[in-house]
Order: C-alpha cells, then structure tokens, then sequence
C-alpha cells in the first residue's frame, strides 16, 4: 500500500508549478483539499498564512514546515514539494516545503504524534539527503514510511 | 555536564519536535547529556522532573511561546535560544550553554 494514515505518495510532488511561497502554499493546500484531507481551502490558507505571519516557519537547514491547524482540518496530513531549482521562503532559501495539516481535535493526537515524527526525520542527515535526491516520490514516500512503522 | 533543556512552538506540531530531536543529536556529538522536556500540542512529554533539574548544570529555553511552569529553572542558569537556532545548529546552542555555565561559574569565584 503506497498509504500510510498521514500521508500517501500522491500528497508529494517533485515537480509543482508555484515559484513563490504563497503560491506554493495555496498549491499544497490544493492538494490537502483533492485528497479530502480539509474541508475548506480558504480558511486553511489564511490559518497557514497567518502561522506564518507570527514567524516564518523556515528552518535554516533547506526545508520549510508552514501548518495550518483547526476544525478544517478532516485528517491530519502531510504533503510534500521539492524544488530542485530553489525556492525562497521569506529570507531562506529552501529546497522542500512540508505543509503539516493538524486536527485540533482529541481524535488527532494519535495523527499528531506520527506528524511530528515526520518532522524530526528532518534532523537527521541521511533522510535529508535522500529528501533531496530521491529520484522519485514513491522512493521518499517508502523511505517515510518504513520509518514510520521502525519506530513504533 | 549535564544539561537539561524545554522546546516549544506556536502551533507545536513541528518546531518544537525538530528542536528537541536537534538538541539530542547536539548533545550527542559533544559528549553531553542531555534531557529535553517538549511542550508541544501533545502536552508535557519527557517532562523535567525536580532531580532533573537540580542535577543540571544548565537549562536551555528554545520557547518560541511562553514556557510553562519556568518557576522550576529559578535556581539554574538558563539559556534562551530560539527553535530555529537549534535546529539550524544544534552543537553550537550546546556549546553556548556550556559558555553560560562557565561564565557564572567564574562570577561566582570573584
């Protein structure tokens, strides 16, 4: 199954249209919504945006995790660009944007702990360079989920 | 040495979670070590217990919001970094705390 409860090899892309940050993002958010991921673009954007407004969620380390969280949110989720020519988020420049969609309610606790997991396999190297350098969604998508199921 | 350190973040999805796991990796690199209490949006977890705290040597504060239950790190130095910052370079913050508890101690002997 290319499907794990967060996410599934088509919530990442390798090749999106958007060439700034808010395109990107409404770009991503389009994704969440054709996978039934959220209920209401208009609101996760300006939930993302306004997320952003308070600190730009650039990391220093090349990749961009922006979130939106609320009653919108159907599942929690996770989707993936990767832009190989570079994108620049506010100041940094990144080359990955993961888009975390969270549930605000009880039911997503569960969904939230595996999100963060997906976020701390950002601080290790290896998934880094793979992130980068995978020739192919379903070869990133793998490498997430196996994981996944390594730490549980 | 022993260090002790808090992470949290608006949304505390992923800024928190990053930094703890940079912390870990960080104070792994160096020899230290190293407890990191999250307060992200699943509670307290790992959470710093009064042993803990009295036997640091330090506590690292990378709060993007404000720390709950900071009353608990009155009686140790503290650093207060941002989650960004540990993220981006984790063996550096370490390195900083390490300067923060040298320099008090060094007071402390004048």
């Amino acid at each position: 199954m290319n499907e794990v409860e967060i996410m599934n090899t088509g919530l990442i892309n390798f090749s999106p249209d958007g060439r700034n940050k808010n395109a990107v993002i409404r770009e991503m958010t389009e994704m969440l919504k054709s996978d039934g991921r959220i209920s209401d673009t208009s609101a996760f954007y300006a939930n993302v945006l306004e997320r952003e407004g308070i600190s730009s969620t650039d990391t220093g380390i090349g990749v961009a995790i922006p979130h939106g969280k609320g009653s919108f949110v159907e599942r929690s989720s996770v989707v993936i660009c990767r832009f190989d020519k570079g994108l620049v988020w506010d100041r940094e420049p990144v080359k990955a944007v993961f888009l975390l969609a969270v549930d605000d309610d009880e039911d997503g606790l569960a969904h939230l702990e595996l999100i963060a997991k997906v976020s701390t396999m950002l601080m290790d190297d290896d998934f880094l360079e793979l992130l980068f350098t995978a020739s192919s969604e379903k070869i990133l998508f793998n490498e997430i989920k196996k994981r996944l199921e390594e730490e549980e | 040495m022993k260090i002790v350190a808090v992470t949290s973040c608006p949304v505390g999805a992923a800024h928190t979670y990053m930094a703890a796991a940079a912390l870990e990796k960080g104070a792994k690199k160096t020899g230290h070590e190293i407890k990191v209490e999250t307060q992200g949006s699943l509670g307290f977890k790992n959470k710093l217990t009064v042993d803990d705290v009295s036997e640091a040597s330090v506590v690292i504060l990378a709060c993007d919001v404000a720390c709950l239950e900071i009353e608990r790190f009155k009686n140790t130095a503290i650093l207060d970094v941002s989650t960004k910052k540990c993220i981006k370079d984790p063996v550096a913050i370490i390195e900083e705390a390490l300067e923060k508890v040298k320099k008090e101690n060094d007071d402390e002997e004048k």
